[in-house]
């Protein structure tokens, strides 16, 4: 048990209940201090439980917080909180952001106001509260981050607004009114960290009387890496498209997700993605055109697409019909990334093509021997024999070595047979290298040793010929030189793409990002630019597009002045528009929050910390040294070692042929039987054999793996960090509440099964929860996040917010408001605490909306609560989770 | 190849179209006008697809060569049909021959389950930079729905990549994916009793109302009618066709107890309801290994679930108006290879069609003595989609754009094969 003690105002501890006996007696601590075990109450240090030597009791009851009303001092103490110890700050690369602050959080409980003193850590993370838990009250001082040092997005933004006005002024429309800080709140949180704040950030910020509180707040956001990269990652998988369920891509996923943590500019991640090569496990950038393997033009559409804006994909079979990029254009760009090879295993010099040489040597040599001569040519099979007696150095061969035409022949078919033989011999081997292959077929990019593009076999037009070569030249911009060296042309070529000059590099992720933060873009669509484009403000598009340059690309400090823009601060802008018309930022553009951000808001009122909650994390790490330790053991490895290990992985295959051949005979003896039960008896035991089988060969050839899983040598850093782990137990700890005293046991036992089926709720619903870039992408069809509108990472920026009625149904009835307001949630620990029906509606909506609720909303639940008691709480909870004003942003 | 009679101003004045949201379906029929194919005056009304992922065997299923050592040790059976022969796996269906349209002529190139799949329900190639509606989907779009609270489209079956999708046409037009049959229409019932349903529904709109007064736009009025149609879907009466359980014992086990052959009795319950297209899913097809052994098991469940599927549609009176298809993305090699097992073959294979005005009792095509070549009726798989879409009145020749106006049709090049219908 934690218990912090609060003396002269300042705030002590944790310390345990032994070094409190210690301090006591030392008489660093009066029994009159002020002390909190429990995380909700201030009690006097006397009454801790075990501080006068009794035992402690096993468990804390939560609602012994209503214990002493008395002494509950209702006593507002302002807290000057100073360095703590406690826990290691974890360190991000390049900063390290370390707050202090006044935070207060105001609860009420019966008989008092008692304000909590929390601080944060550096990831934001929320204090968590519940029977067994302490408040971490850890407050540390302020510093500047050490990357950022002096930049002040503040002038840029207000010429961001000076040019916004003036483009107002010049259509007649006036500016729309700005927002209140609640509204502030929540959009500045799901903006940059992709969820709503918790009551207790949201108390931090509406209570601060900082002058510069906004502005604060948004630095803050910004330099919480955890959140940041949860929300900043959708953008990129969308991008990308980054599926997770084939090994490669948690490379790529993970490699993304921490080049957004340590803000990598832009320019040089873009450039890392369109240059990648080589192995995944050196250069996870690979991937990128791993994503598309055996698709290669398409590659190139989606590269110009996603960087350029600019939509090629029809000039792939002709000139583009109302664009003006022609056939030879898209070829000449295709022709940079052509020679790009993804195939695993197919260089002369890999394992693999070894395994196949060896193949092909004993099969020779079976033919020759067989054959008897050294010289025996090469005849592929019996029909060929007399072809090759027809040649005209026939008669020369036959005579030199004394042969008839018949003993040729003769000979010339014992050699196929022989050679058949061996082949079919060596055919389980082969099914081997194909089984253990198959672990890694995507782990590399390299350069195709000869394999120009050539025009396709209908081209049409004057500027080239059918079947013709074509060399690489760009489609825009300057040009790049010729150059021979294959890996030189693909580093011009990045070159090219994310140079400066680039007409369209910058000009792109501009308006992408603006769209990100205001609902749409400078100019739309943002990914199909033409010579037609609209752009209404061309003069705001140009001073984004030099801010982005003088920034370096910096990504965050980008997005760092376009929301410290009054914009940002505007009202939405209320009536429809349909895509086409013209836009001109009274106010931002009313949407639907993401898949995502639904997902993590919605666990943020559940999880306590869900930034930095990983519970896949260790398994993810467990599955990319899994797949690194597999090419280890083929490719790796010196070919001596590893082809003896496949010949007898081939053997075992052969074996279990054998007898798989007597197992099909009685299976088909009990089919034609009609003794269907036999017969799928002996199925099944096969299948089970087979497996077993390809698990030895496994066994036999991955060395580098135990138990199917990497050898600890080779994997890094899988422990679970602390965050995930006190999460994890919570959960696992969580309990139903023991029903009040006062209950008559009719009540008592209706009360015990309504929190036993809550507890099962809230199981089922955590089971499978963190933050969306912690689970599986895209997640499954009828997974909230799919039904959401996730996208389904084939199609680039493929993620919707329509609304579909599987999404309504979700609402409208799953258990998910039920695992809201369990005890075990936060927001549910937080309602159990509290008394009054005022007191919780209160806190349903500040927790779920960011705002109190008005007096006529007040009175409209309280009317049915009258009738209906705390049903009406759970109601009120359901309620908001379908209401419009929770999924959309205002 | 761009038509000779688009012209630049046409594609802009489309390109507008469908940036304000105007559908172009209306706009772009064949070059000329009439369509190529006139359409039956009569076309089938719903369509389920069933769908063997994996590759089924032809030879080892419907185009039987006793006479070959290809054939291995499957065996033949009568069926009600003179003349038409089937896997002695499934003797069930072989009571049904006489409602079939056997295809053995189907002819491809795609060999990886992968792009075989895209293709079969596509009809175009897969690729990276855009999706292709499904059937079942361009039949929504074009046609609507006939019962107007239940989905037109729905796909049954666990998760995969590739199943007839909604490609680029809007998001309304994705089919509903149900994993489970026998757990139905997910979250489609209140966790609490109607009465306190009811109320926090109205405490739920009360407290809204204000808000909904301030923001009205259509993002925010779409999710207000989708409410509303999921509220009304929950009272309806047409819900209770996803709950396969409160079918008859009886009829239900007809089905068998496999994923596949409830899914096949919620098919026919959702074509009951009038649901235009049901996707039904069954894998497990790939059978590179142990093929003989493989098989009767599969057979077993496919031959039992789509017998019972074929009875019930006739017995509900559907089985005229519905187009069965049963269908795989490729076949498998007739030479039975060292694993006993047989490998992708796309260039000879079978699929069946039944109901919606196909021939019934009746064989289209042939493959050489070994079932490794199509020598009479070759089809490709455009082709049978195209016969698919004409029999439920789908033109062929309809011209629908992406959001990036490239055309599409439903079956690309796809000619409709007019002699399998009656």
């Amino acid at each position: 048990m934690k218990v912090y003690v609060h003396r002269d105002d300042k705030n002590f501890g944790p310390y345990s209940v032994a070094q409190l006996r210690e301090y006591l007696k030392a008489k660093n601590f009066t029994e009159d201090d002020l002390a909190c075990y429990d995380g909700a109450n201030w009690v006097k240090l006397s009454l801790v439980p075990g501080i006068s030597e009794n035992p402690l009791p096993a468990r804390e009851e939560p609602e012994q917080k209503d214990r002493n009303p008395e002494r509950t001092p209702s006593v507002k103490v302002r807290a000057t909180l100073e360095q703590q110890t406690a826990k290691p700050v974890p360190k991000t690369r390049r900063k390290i952001y370390v707050l202090s602050g006044v935070a207060l959080v105001s609860i009420s409980l019966i008989g008092g106001i008692i304000y909590f003193f929390t601080g944060e850590k550096t990831d934001s993370s929320t204090p968590t509260t519940g029977s067994n838990n302490a408040i971490e009250a850890i407050s540390l001082s302020e510093k500047k981050p050490s990357g950022t040092t002096s930049f002040d997005p503040r002038p840029a933004a207000e010429k961001i607004d000076e040019l916004l006005n003036a483009h107002l002024k010049s259509e007649n429309l006036n500016p729309n009114p700005l927002i209140s800080d609640g509204l502030f709140l929540r959009r500045i949180y799901l903006s940059i960290i992709g969820r709503i704040p918790t009551i207790l950030e949201a108390n931090n910020f509406l209570n601060s009387t900082s002058k510069n509180k906004h502005s604060e707040l948004i630095q803050k956001l910004l330099s919480n890496d955890a959140g940041y990269t949860a929300h900043h990652y959708q953008f990129w998988a969308d991008l990308l498209r980054i599926p997770t369920n084939v090994d490669y891509t948690l490379y790529y996923r993970e490699w993304i997700k921490s080049q957004i943590r340590n803000n990598t500019p832009y320019d040089d991640l873009v450039h890392q993605l369109v240059s990648g090569h080589g192995l995944i496990f050196d250069n996870p950038a690979a991937a990128y055109y791993l994503r598309d393997a055996g698709m290669a033009l398409d590659n190139m559409s989606n590269s110009v697409r996603i960087f350029l804006g600019t939509r090629l994909e029809c000039a792939q079979c002709h000139d583009h019909p109302f664009d003006k990029w022609t056939q030879m254009d898209y070829f000449k760009m295709a022709a940079y990334t052509y020679d790009f090879d993804v195939r695993m295993g197919v260089a002369k010099n890999s394992n693999r093509q070894r395994v196949y040489q060896d193949f092909g040597k004993r099969k020779n040599a079976a033919y020759k021997k067989e054959a008897g001569f050294e010289d025996f040519p090469h005849i592929h099979d019996e029909s060929k024999i007399d072809e090759w007696l027809g040649q005209p150095y026939a008669p020369g061969y036959l005579e030199r070595n004394n042969l008839t035409k018949e003993q040729f022949k003769e000979a010339a078919v014992r050699a196929i047979a022989a050679r058949k033989k061996v082949e079919d011999f060596d055919n389980p081997v082969s099914q081997s290298v194909n089984m253990l292959y198959g672990h890694i077929s995507n782990v590399q990019v390299k350069h195709h040793d000869d394999k120009p593009l050539k025009l396709p076999h209908d081209y049409q037009y004057d500027n080239g010929a059918p079947e013709e070569i074509v060399k690489p030249g760009t489609m825009f911009g300057p040009e790049i030189p010729h150059l021979e060296d294959q890996t030189e042309r693909k580093n011009a070529y990045a070159d090219w793409l994310t140079s400066p000059e680039n007409p369209r590099f910058t000009r792109v992720i501009v308006n992408r990002l603006w769209k990100r933060a205001f609902g749409h873009g400078i100019f739309e669509p943002v990914d199909n630019l033409t010579d037609r484009t609209e752009i209404n403000q061309p003069a705001l598009l140009r001073f984004l597009e030099n801010l982005m340059q003088e920034l370096d690309y910096d990504i965050r400090a980008f997005q760092n002045v376009l929301f410290h823009t009054e914009l940002f601060r505007r009202e939405m802008h209320l009536e429809d528009h349909s895509p086409g018309m013209k836009f001109h930022f009274a106010g931002p553009l009313l949407k639907r929050m993401s898949a995502e951000q639904i997902w993590d808001s919605i666990t943020a009122l559940i999880l306590p910390n869900v930034d930095s909650y990983a519970p896949n994390r260790k398994r993810t790490q467990e599955r990319i040294a899994r797949t690194k330790a597999i090419y280890q053991s083929l490719e790796g490895r010196p070919i001596e070692e590893v082809l003896p290990r496949i010949r007898e992985a081939g053997a075992q295959r052969r074996e279990m042929r054998a007898e798989q051949v007597e197992y099909e005979k009685k299976i088909s003896s009990a089919y034609a039987q009609s003794n269907n039960e036999l017969a799928k008896k002996l199925t099944d035991e096969l299948k089970v054999k087979v497996r077993a089988m390809e698990t030895k060969n496994r066994e036999l050839v991955l060395v580098d793996l135990k138990d199917n899983q990497a050898n600890p040598a080779t994997m890094m850093g899988s422990s679970m960090d602390t965050t995930t782990m006190e999460t994890s137990d919570r959960i696992s700890q969580a309990r139903p509440r023991k029903a009040p005293g006062n209950l008559d046991p009719n009540e008592r036992r209706r009360w015990e099964d309504r929190e036993r089926l809550s507890l099962r709720h809230f199981r089922d619903v955590v089971r499978q929860m963190a933050r969306a870039v912690e689970l599986e992408s895209p997640a499954k069809r009828g997974h909230f996040l799919r039904d959401f509108g996730q996208s389904d990472r084939e199609v680039i920026d493929n993620s919707s917010s329509n609304a579909s009625i599987p999404q309504a149904l979700y609402l409208l009835n799953s258990p998910l408001n039920l695992a809201i307001q369990n005890s075990n949630a936060f927001l549910g620990g937080l309602l159990a605490a509290l008394q009054t029906p005022e007191d919780k509606i209160d806190l349903i909506y500040r927790s779920m909306l960011t705002r109190k609720p008005n007096s006529s909303e007040i009175e409209r639940v309280l009317s049915d609560y009258e009738t209906h008691g705390e049903e009406t709480i759970e109601d009120l909870v359901w309620a908001l989770l379908n209401s419009r004003q929770f999924t959309f942003i205002q | 190849m761009i038509k000779s009679d688009f012209n630049r101003r046409r594609f802009l004045e489309l390109a507008a179209g469908s940036f304000l949201g105007v559908s172009a379906s209306n706009s772009f029929g064949a070059a000329g006008g009439k369509s190529a194919f006139p359409l039956p005056a009569d076309p089938a009304k719903q369509l389920i697809y069933l769908y063997m992922e994996g590759g089924m065997s032809h030879i080892d299923t419907f185009d039987l060569k006793t006479s070959h050592k290809n054939q291995g040790s499957t065996k033949p059976i009568n069926t009600n049909v003179d003349g038409i022969r089937v896997s002695s796996h499934l003797p069930n269906l072989a009571r049904h021959a006489e409602k079939l349209c056997i295809v053995n002529s189907l002819t491809s190139t795609a060999g990886d389950h992968e792009k075989g799949n895209y293709f079969m329900h596509t009809s175009y190639q897969q690729r990276a930079t855009i999706r292709h509606p499904g059937i079942g989907s361009w039949y929504h779009k074009l046609k609507g729905k006939i019962n107007p609270t239940l989905p037109a489209s729905v796909f049954i079956g666990r998760e995969s990549r590739f199943h007839g999708s909604g490609g680029f046409f809007e998001p309304e037009f994705e089919p509903l994916a149900i994993n489970e049959p026998k757990s139905g229409l997910k979250y489609a019932k209140a966790l609490v009793e109607k009465t306190r349903f009811d109320r926090r529904l109205n405490l739920a709109n009360d407290i809204d109302a204000e808000f909904l007064k301030r923001y009205h736009s259509k993002p925010i009025r779409a999710y207000g009618h989708m409410y509303a149609d999921a509220v009304r879907l929950m009272d309806s009466p047409d819900l209770a066709a996803f709950d396969i359980h409160r079918e008859d014992e009886k009829i239900k086990s007809r089905y068998g107890t496999e994923p596949f052959g409830q899914g096949c009795l919620l098919a026919r319950r959702l074509i009951e309801q009038n649901v235009r297209s049901v996707e039904v899913s069954f894998g497990g097809w790939d059978t590179h290994q142990n093929n003989f052994t493989s098989l009767p098991e599969l057979c077993h469940i496919m031959d039992q679930a789509v017998a019972a599927l074929l009875d019930d549609l006739k017995r509900v009176g559907k089985l005229e108006d519905t187009v069965v298809v049963l269908t795989t993305e490729f076949g498998r090699t007739p030479q039975i290879n060292q694993n006993v097992g047989r490998d992708h073959y796309p260039q000879a294979f079978t699929s069946v069609l039944a109901g919606g005005g196909f021939k019934g009792g009746y064989v289209h095509g042939k493959t050489s003595e070994g079932a490794e070549e199509v020598i009479e009726g070759s089809m490709t798989i455009p082709d049978f989609n195209a016969t698919i879409a004409h029999a439920l009145g789908i033109p062929v020749d309809h011209v629908l754009y992406s959001p990036t106006v490239r055309p599409f049709t439903v079956a690309h090049k796809g000619k409709p094969q007019l002699g399998l219908l009656s």
